[in-house]
């Protein structure tokens, strides 16, 4: 079960926390035969938690208790149906309009309050964890929610210490394309959790060399890693490569083209021009040729050279891109 | 282009010992007149490499006849008798179940297993070996096998789970048709995994056997509504290292076999 239990717990979580789920279903039923409305009630409490929501699934739909119960719980119960059972799903492609505007709030309160849970019973535990994959699929892809990812990759790296699948939670965190992602995951290298630094790792494309201390080793590549987000964050481009496709994703990596002549990603929408549109034209022109290492080296130069000293970058990037590698390559030695 | 003991390799005496239209000669012939250059180090692995690549193909028709289900992770399911499923909905090989026969009941059994693309992917690599080494040898190649995805723990298969840009697509190849703007309910049809068969199809596990066009359709009617870009086949594919297998292969081939006792005349208690 999930660790974190307060005072502010409703009094179903309490008793499924203090008792288990057998005894807070029995709890529930001897309610429920007293008086349904009661019943209703435990499960309307503003407190409840959604994985406490999900056990009593069935017997709601078995006590006929869906009349009885507030919106959140209603809208919650349709969203599990959709999902599991392709119930309401006719309008699939309409992408949960059914819901309107209520479904955001409750595809996050199922999230937030259930995303770490692992104290469900065996046979709930492959559809649990489906609904919550699908329902961060939403949030993040429908509703473009970036305020949930913290959420999400908090139950990525939890679902993987236990040993669960992580593909489609992979795929929907990288699928926000938010470059605020790539923190959340470098945190993680900082981890005394091996198994989260080794995740992190993987996800970031770092590789660990492994002769020495782990947390020294990542806590290097943590602050490699952060410089690196500084100097490409206005070239980063994500791939949408998934685990589907390759064992090890590039999930992200440099617009080198962008980088060398210093024109930032569609999502920096507020950054100025560094070259007119035909210089650009020009310069995108004899940088296509060249080998995947000369674009590199020439790009990053160009990065440098601009942040270092503008106007000198202007006349820079306008000479002819042999004259450009050589003297990107001259710098090179010079620093040697 | 074929190179072979770092020279250019003329197919011509070779395709003949190919029967018309196989899989090998159209192999050979894809890869002397392709864009890639294909180096070999003997005749041998080269012939390796077409044996293999022709078991792919015939293992991704049998798989599609297998009855073999598509399931997402969390709903997928193998048989008991060879296979504990896995937390995380994939499958690894029962301690003591013989690594040959579980790979074939998921072929003889396959109503009995639920898997994604990817998987079936793996399933096929698995039994082409098989075929390509037999039983007794893929027994003591792959003692223990987990069948998840791309995550390959098999040293000698790894590659599959890396595609890299190609020059050219070879029957037998490991492609995939990416789904971009796949609706955010079914992630599942974020891509489509195929192996590459004859006759410009392909098999993909949940779609079948198909053409480009009917995969990209299939995959296409499973985007979200404001979708803006078709599914489409990326230029990366995923190759087994054959040059790697074929050394296995012949290491395997030349070794003495095991040494059988077989008394003459017969022991008195089998005259009967």
């Amino acid at each position: 079960m999930n660790g974190n239990h307060s005072d502010n717990d409703s009094p179903l979580d309490r008793e499924w926390h203090d008792n288990g789920i057998r005894q807070c279903k029995n709890v529930f039923y001897e309610t429920y035969k007293k008086n349904p409305q009661n019943a209703a009630a435990l499960l309307n409490d503003r407190n409840l938690t959604f994985p406490c929501l999900f056990i009593f699934m069935p017997q709601i739909k078995s006590l006929r208790l869906q009349s009885l119960l507030n919106l959140r719980n209603t809208t919650a119960a349709k969203i599990v149906n959709r999902i599991l059972r392709g119930e309401e799903a006719s309008d699939r492609n309409n992408n949960f309009t059914f819901w309107g505007n209520n479904a955001q709030s409750v595809l996050k309160w199922m999230i937030e309050t259930g995303g770490l849970e692992d104290g469900l019973e065996d046979n709930d535990h492959d559809d649990y964890e489906e609904v919550l994959d699908i329902s961060a699929s939403v949030l993040i892809n429908v509703y473009k929610d970036a305020s949930i990812l913290p959420a999400v990759t908090d139950m990525l790296f939890q679902r993987y210490k236990k040993g669960g699948n992580i593909h489609t939670l992979v795929w929907s965190v990288f699928s926000a394309h938010e470059p605020a992602v790539l923190h959340l995951i470098a945190e993680r290298l900082r981890s005394p959790d091996r198994q989260e630094a080794e995740l992190a790792c993987n996800l970031l494309n770092i590789k660990i060399e492994g002769n020495r201390d782990l947390s020294a080793e990542c806590q290097e590549k943590y602050e490699a890693f952060l410089q690196w987000i500084k100097e490409n964050h206005l070239f980063l481009s994500f791939t949408d490569e998934n685990l589907q496709f390759a064992s090890n994703p590039v999930f992200c990596k440099v617009d080198l083209e962008r980088k060398y002549i210093h024109k930032a990603n569609s999502s920096h929408t507020g950054q100025v021009a560094a070259i007119s549109e035909s210089i650009e034209k020009k310069c995108l022109h004899d940088f296509a040729p060249l080998s995947r290492e000369e674009k590199t080296t020439l790009a990053d130069y160009s990065c440098k050279m601009y942040n270092q000293d503008v106007s000198r970058w202007g006349e820079w990037i306008q000479r002819p891109v042999d004259e450009q590698l050589k003297t990107c390559r001259a710098g090179l030695e010079g620093k040697k | 282009m074929i190179i072979l003991s770092g020279l250019p390799f003329d197919i011509s005496a070779l395709v003949n010992e190919y029967p018309e239209n196989s899989v090998e000669r159209q192999l050979l012939h894809a890869m002397s007149e392709g864009a890639g250059r294909y180096a070999y180090d003997s005749l041998n692995q080269l012939k390796f490499e077409l044996l293999l690549r022709k078991e792919i193909v015939n293992a991704a028709r049998a798989l599609y006849k297998s009855g073999l289900s598509f399931a997402v992770f969390h709903k997928s399911k193998a048989n008991p008798e060879y296979w504990n499923r896995t937390g995380n909905g994939g499958f690894r090989l029962k301690q003591g179940a013989e690594p040959a026969a579980a790979i074939e009941d998921i072929f003889t059994n396959g109503r009995a297993y639920a898997t994604e693309c990817a998987t079936a992917m793996v399933i096929v690599y698995y039994r082409a070996l098989l075929d390509v080494f037999g039983k007794e040898r893929f027994n003591e190649l792959f003692p223990e096998i987990y069948l998840m995805n791309w995550r390959i723990e098999e040293p000698l298969l790894r590659e599959v789970g890396t595609p890299q840009t190609a020059a050219d697509v070879l029957l037998g190849d490991r492609g995939y048709f990416s789904n971009p703007d796949v609706n955010p309910e079914t992630p599942q049809w974020v891509g489509e995994n195929v192996i590459v068969l004859p006759d410009s199809l392909y098999y993909g596990h949940g779609i079948g056997i198909a053409t480009a066009d009917e995969i990209i359709s299939s995959l296409n009617a499973n985007r979200r509504t404001d979708a803006t870009q078709s599914a489409h086949f990326l230029d990366s594919v995923g190759r087994p290292n054959f040059k790697r297998l074929s050394d296995v292969y012949h290491r395997s081939a030349a070794r003495p076999g095991p040494l059988v006792w077989r008394p003459f005349p017969p022991p008195i208690s089998a005259r009967r």
